[in-house]
């Protein structure tokens, strides 16, 4: 008797088991292959909206997830209080921290697996680009057109057209995938002090000249740093950029590392960092730009706040130096807004909440919060944002000189190993005096065009 | 009402067993991990160290009790065994059984955030193909990813498992035998590491060896000695050594074969001092449970120090010492947020860990960026986790047997 | 029977070594927290300074307020959060894996030896990979939440604090350990209990766990500890900053104070006191449970 019953029961154990692996099976197997995503997607976008949100006419309630910390995360639930006040009966947004980019990441993969994505959820370029080919995102075109919940052709143009056309690429078949909430940008910031001493009025104009210019004044600094580099990979992309070279070739199969341009970067660098004045310190870059131990420091805009603070020399910014680009070029950093496949009530709530983002009183008050670049012109003209800019003037000047020429690098799912892993550990490696500039840009070349092999499925 | 069944309990084990010493028995009864290593056969210490005839038939005798018992124990038990294991059993199976199916179904499929393609064993195919072998730009025969990650994982484990052993062995003696007044206090400071946030811990000690504003730099400057990278260093240690004593040796090693990196070195530390207290208050244990009797005579026979320590202590404690071995071993393998903590600044970028250039990229961190950061690698990091298993799996066998063998042996 | 002079002498000196090697390196162990209590009472310009001043120059208590608001809700919160998790988890642990182990060391049954091995493989799994397939399983648990019987329609556990406790409740490791500790209990104790009429669940409660309260103890310590540092799991289950426990906002701290050491050190100061401040009370009974009692009695 006891014996059947045991055997009975590990038999149970274990028919259990299969049967849930089995219907691990039918789940794997009903969801679709993002290959063929596109049409799904938009088939499922609703192409007329509904008149209310809600389409039984209760209240909507949504989530809002975000990366962002401190006082501005606690700002993004003021917002989220306030737009559920003035969407009383029609939507609820919950705003909600999950951690850092990786944690936030690794939040939507899961959900993506078991079910629970927000309503909107706040994205990195490359995450969008990531999500987009594993369809999980909505087009955002049938909301940005819709008649009734879309936007005007008056707020269309107020916003920047690199920022509104951000992720409207090609990619993706020409749609959008995200919206935009503020940007920054790749700038360079110097030492006043530093350059005086060296009887240096201002920067030079263009990357040719950079090098002996930093030699200068560092032989009259007492050997002082030039450039500081904060992330090897990231620099090196952004710095490409500014010579007028994208990382990967249109058609996006192919990485552009073999440019001539790619080896010249690599090669001054590399000199430089043989002379002690290039390095790559990582995250104290910023600290010892900070502390007066280095000249340069090439950084998102978003630092003049923490400069504005904290430096005690005279510093300044601008557009970084550039070469053979005919009209001036920089990186867009910053994250955007995007909108996972959900149902269609929720998608569109999601919709109105990162369009009420944008509106330009609220919007204003981020940009403070941020330090972010506003993506509206006529955020600009808020009376809280300009009193902002009274105490942080650098950010002001550099709204006017470097946000309208900020665009995103070339998004490609591989971007995120190539840039952070790649490109990271070849220009150490040839700064650490382990692979030549002509090794490096090989190796570069070919291990970055296998991940995007890779990325796009081949391999 | 337990004291009056534990009693009647001791009484008749006693009757049971004749003049059997009473601390023997204690440090059967009493000690936590012993057992683990005879592996349940209830082996008892005390005759390594006695290994007279009295105690032997004394554990024959015993032997013959505890199986006649054990006997008794299962008749009566019946339905019970399952009853008990069920509530656990229910959770293995949906928290770790079944992820291990899942894995595996994964681990056929090219799968991004979702499913792309079922590629069978093509992940397999890649890792034992490219992953250990492959070759590079200039079309040169390398150590493929993970195979470099394999040994980094070594190197990880080698140097952090023998010192965490031998100094929580030095300490536990020293804490144990040479000290009356303060005991608790100094016990307490070795265990704090163990017992506190890793993620608190990491911050603080990331500060401390901070290239540019770290203490530890200050200290070396103090000492007229080269201030170094730390985390942010992935020339191996080894050779960043002899360049400070300006001897020669190791610079057409390839840096791979050189040994861990400064920065692994650093994590390499941080984590002996985290895991230490672990191993001393488990060392400790076995000490306080060895016999003062044993003691007691070996000092009246007029042994030292020393050889109380290498006659009985080392001897008595080498079960717990290869119980050690093997829970070190494997949580070292699995090590992830110590890695995880330190260096996920100095990956560049977007801070991924396992920098600088991959020097601290251990397995589980291999998996982790396989399985967050890149795309279309979510399949080919469940196949090097299932590696890393099978690893694992093989190496504790490998210690069971002999750990098995020299506790029989004897 | 006293020892002789030299033996004495020669163990005063041992004595008097062993102090100033273990004082010394206690030092060494503890310094990083000496660290960070004074660090956290810096401000951002001197925590920066090179070399470091190792006294406060000036003193900044403030920093704690920081630290105390700087997270989405307060950080009391997370630390009560984190105690609720810490305490029903470890308990229910302890409970689920005492059975476990006592099944496996004193009863039998088919596939017994089997289902052990099986157990004590899991320890083998590294923890990134589980981390989805278990979300997957804990949003669509059947019944609750919402779920139908299938797991589809709600959330199911999702954002509960039992969803960050239930997957680690029946750490193999631990099983293993109460295992083996039950293992050693003299099967006359056995014999005995059964002249008092003890079933198996009597002798399990009224005389196993007495005699082998140390290793739950450890067992229980070491659960404890392995919650409160828990970070990624109870972020990925929950939505609710009122659920999740202080190791995430100390990710907070991460993002927003890059190099404030100060706020860092203080929270990190506020996140690890409870811990050492619970250890200290229970370490008499923690260690001397397992150190003592063999000595005396």
């Amino acid at each position: 008797m006891e014996r059947i019953t045991r055997r009975r029961f590990l038999a149970g154990a274990f028919s259990a088991l299969g049967a849930s692996m089995l219907a691990a099976c039918g789940q794997q197997a009903a969801a679709p292959a993002p290959t063929s995503a596109p049409a799904a997607t938009a088939a499922s976008a609703p192409t007329s909206a509904p008149a209310t949100v809600s389409q039984t006419g209760s209240t909507v309630k949504i989530e809002y997830w975000h990366r962002i910390g401190g006082d501005s995360a606690k700002l993004l639930e003021t917002f989220a209080a306030e737009f559920n006040e003035q969407m009383k009966g029609q939507i609820e947004v919950t705003s909600i921290a999950q951690g850092n980019i990786q944690e936030l990441n690794q939040k939507v993969r899961a959900a993506a697996a078991g079910g629970g994505m927000p309503g909107a959820v706040m994205a990195d370029d490359y995450d969008v680009t990531q999500y987009y080919a594993s369809n999980i995102l909505v087009p955002l075109d049938e909301y940005i057109n819709s008649p009734e919940h879309g936007l005007t052709q008056e707020q269309i143009a107020d916003i920047l057209p690199n920022q509104f056309n951000r992720h409207k690429l090609a990619i993706y078949e020409g749609r959008t995938m995200a919206f935009t909430q503020g940007f920054s940008a790749f700038t360079t910031f110097w030492n006043v002090d530093l350059l005086k001493k060296a009887g240096v009025d201002a920067p030079p104009a263009s990357w040719d000249e950079f090098p002996d210019h930093v030699r200068a004044v560092s032989k009259a600094n007492g050997g002082v740093p030039g450039w500081l580099i904060g992330g090897a990979g990231d620099r090196y992309i952004s710095t490409l950029k500014t010579y007028g070279v994208e990382w990967l070739k249109e058609g996006g199969n192919e990485s552009n590392f073999d440019a001539p341009e790619a080896l010249e970067i690599m090669t001054w660098w590399r000199a430089l960092s043989d002379e002690a004045l290039l390095a790559v310190p990582q995250e104290s870059a910023r600290d010892a730009f900070i502390a007066g131990q280095s000249i340069y420091f090439m950084d998102s805009s978003g630092n003049t706040a923490r400069f504005s603070k904290d430096v005690k020399f005279a510093w300044d910014a601008r557009l970084p130096f550039q070469r053979n680009t005919p009209k001036p070029v920089t990186e867009t950093y910053g994250p955007v807004n995007a909108i996972p496949k959900t149902s269609a009530e929720q998608q569109l709530a999601g919709w109105m909440w990162i369009k009420w983002l944008l509106t330009p009183a609220v919007h204003a008050r981020w940009a403070a919060s941020t330090n972010y670049f506003p993506s509206t012109r006529s955020a600009l003209n808020d009376a809280g944002l300009k009193a902002y800019y009274e105490g942080n003037p650098t950010a002001r000047k550099l709204v006017d000189e470097v946000a309208p020429y900020a665009t995103i690098l070339p998004p490609s799912p591989a971007l995120t190993e190539v840039r952070g892993q790649i490109t990271a550990n070849v220009v150490n490696d040839v700064l650490l005096g382990q692979l030549s500039p002509e090794e490096g840009q090989k190796k570069l070349k070919a291990e970055a065009d296998a991940a995007i092999k890779r990325a796009l499925g081949g391999a | 009402m337990n004291k009056r069944y534990l009693i009647r309990a001791r009484s008749c084990a006693r009757v049971a067993r004749g003049p059997l010493p009473r601390a023997l028995n204690k440090f059967r009864v009493l000690h936590p991990c012993l057992p683990l290593l005879l592996h349940g056969q209830g082996s008892v210490h005390g005759d390594q160290a006695s290994g007279s005839q009295r105690d032997q038939r004394m554990e024959t005798t015993i032997r013959a009790a505890i199986a006649r018992s054990r006997r008794e124990v299962r008749r009566t038990s019946g339905w019970g065994g399952v009853i008990y294991i069920l509530p656990a059993l229910i959770i293995l199976i949906l928290f770790e059984f079944w992820p291990i199916f899942f894995n595996l179904w994964i681990s056929l499929w090219r799968w991004d955030v979702g499913p792309v393609a079922f590629i069978g064993f093509g992940n397999y195919q890649r890792l034992f193909g490219e992953g250990f072998v492959t070759r590079d730009y200039a079309d040169r025969i390398v150590v493929g990813e993970v195979l470099e990650s394999l040994i980094v994982t070594v190197y990880y484990v080698l140097g952090r498992v023998p010192p965490t052993i031998a100094l929580s062995f030095v300490l536990a003696y020293m804490l144990f035998q040479g000290v009356r007044r303060g005991r608790a206090a100094l016990r307490l400071a070795y265990f704090l590491p163990y017992i506190t946030s890793s993620i608190a811990v990491a911050m603080v000690f990331t500060w401390i060896f901070n290239p540019r504003i770290g203490v530890v730099n200050a200290v070396l400057e103090g000492l007229g000695l080269p201030p170094q990278k730390w985390l942010q260093d992935p020339i191996p240690a080894a050779k960043r050594v002899l360049q400070w004593f300006q001897v020669g040796g190791l610079e057409s090693w390839p840096d791979i074969a050189a040994g861990p990196s400064m920065a692994l070195v650093v994590v390499i530390v941080y984590s002996i001092w985290a895991s230490l207290g672990y191993s001393i208050v488990i060392y400790l244990a076995g000490l306080t449970n060895i016999p003062s009797d044993l003691y007691e005579a070996a000092r009246m026979d007029g042994a030292d120090g020393w050889a109380l320590l290498r006659l009985i202590v080392w001897p008595l404690l080498k079960p717990i010492t290869l119980f050690l071995v093997i829970v070190n071993t494997i949580n070292a393998f699995q090590a992830f947020d110590p890695i995880f903590a330190l260096t996920r600044n100095s990956g560049m970028g977007r801070g991924e860990a396992g920098g600088p250039l991959d020097t601290t990229l251990t397995m589980p961190v291999f998996i982790f960026r396989n399985f967050y950061e890149r795309s279309n690698s979510v399949g080919y990091a469940a196949a090097v986790a299932f590696l890393l298993f099978f690893i694992l799996l093989g190496l504790t066998i490998v210690q069971f047997r002999i750990l098995g063998r020299t506790s029989y042996d004897q | 029977m006293s020892p002789s002079l030299a033996q004495y002498n020669r163990r005063q000196f041992s004595s008097a070594l062993s102090y100033v090697l273990l004082i010394a390196g206690a030092l060494l162990v503890i310094f990083p927290f000496i660290w960070m209590l004074l660090g956290s009472f810096k401000n951002i310009e001197e925590s920066n300074r090179f070399p470091p001043t190792i006294w406060p120059e000036s003193w900044h208590p403030e920093n704690y307020a920081q630290a105390w608001n700087a997270p989405p809700s307060t950080l009391g919160r997370y630390l009560l959060n984190s105690t609720v998790i810490a305490v029903t988890g470890t308990t229910l642990q302890v409970l689920i894996c005492t059975l476990a182990g006592y099944a496996f060391a004193m009863l039998r049954f088919r596939g017994r030896e089997v289902l052990f091995l099986l157990v004590l493989a899991t320890t083998m799994i590294p923890n990134e990979v589980t981390l989805i397939p278990n979300f997957v399983t804990i949003r669509r648990f059947p019944l609750l939440g919402g779920n139908d019987l299938f797991g589809a329609g709600g959330s199911g556990l999702y954002d509960t604090y039992i969803a960050i406790v239930l997957p680690g409740l029946a750490g193999a490791f631990n099983v293993f350990l109460l295992r083996q500790a039950f293992m050693t209990v003299p099967h006359e104790y056995w014999e005995a209990a059964q002249i008092d009429g003890c079933g198996s669940f009597g002798y399990l409660w009224r005389v196993m766990t007495p005699l082998t309260l140390p290793t739950l103890l450890t067992v229980a310590v070491f659960g404890f500890i392995g919650r409160w540092n828990g970070l990624l799991w109870p972020l990925i289950v929950t939505r609710s900053e009122s659920l999740r426990p202080v190791q995430v906002a100390m990710t907070y701290y991460q993002t927003e104070f890059l190099t404030d050491y100060g706020t860092l050190m203080a929270a990190s100061i506020l996140v690890t006191l409870p811990i050492i401040v619970l250890f200290l009370l229970i370490q008499r009974q923690f260690i001397s449970g397992v150190v003592s009692a063999g000595l005396k009695g």
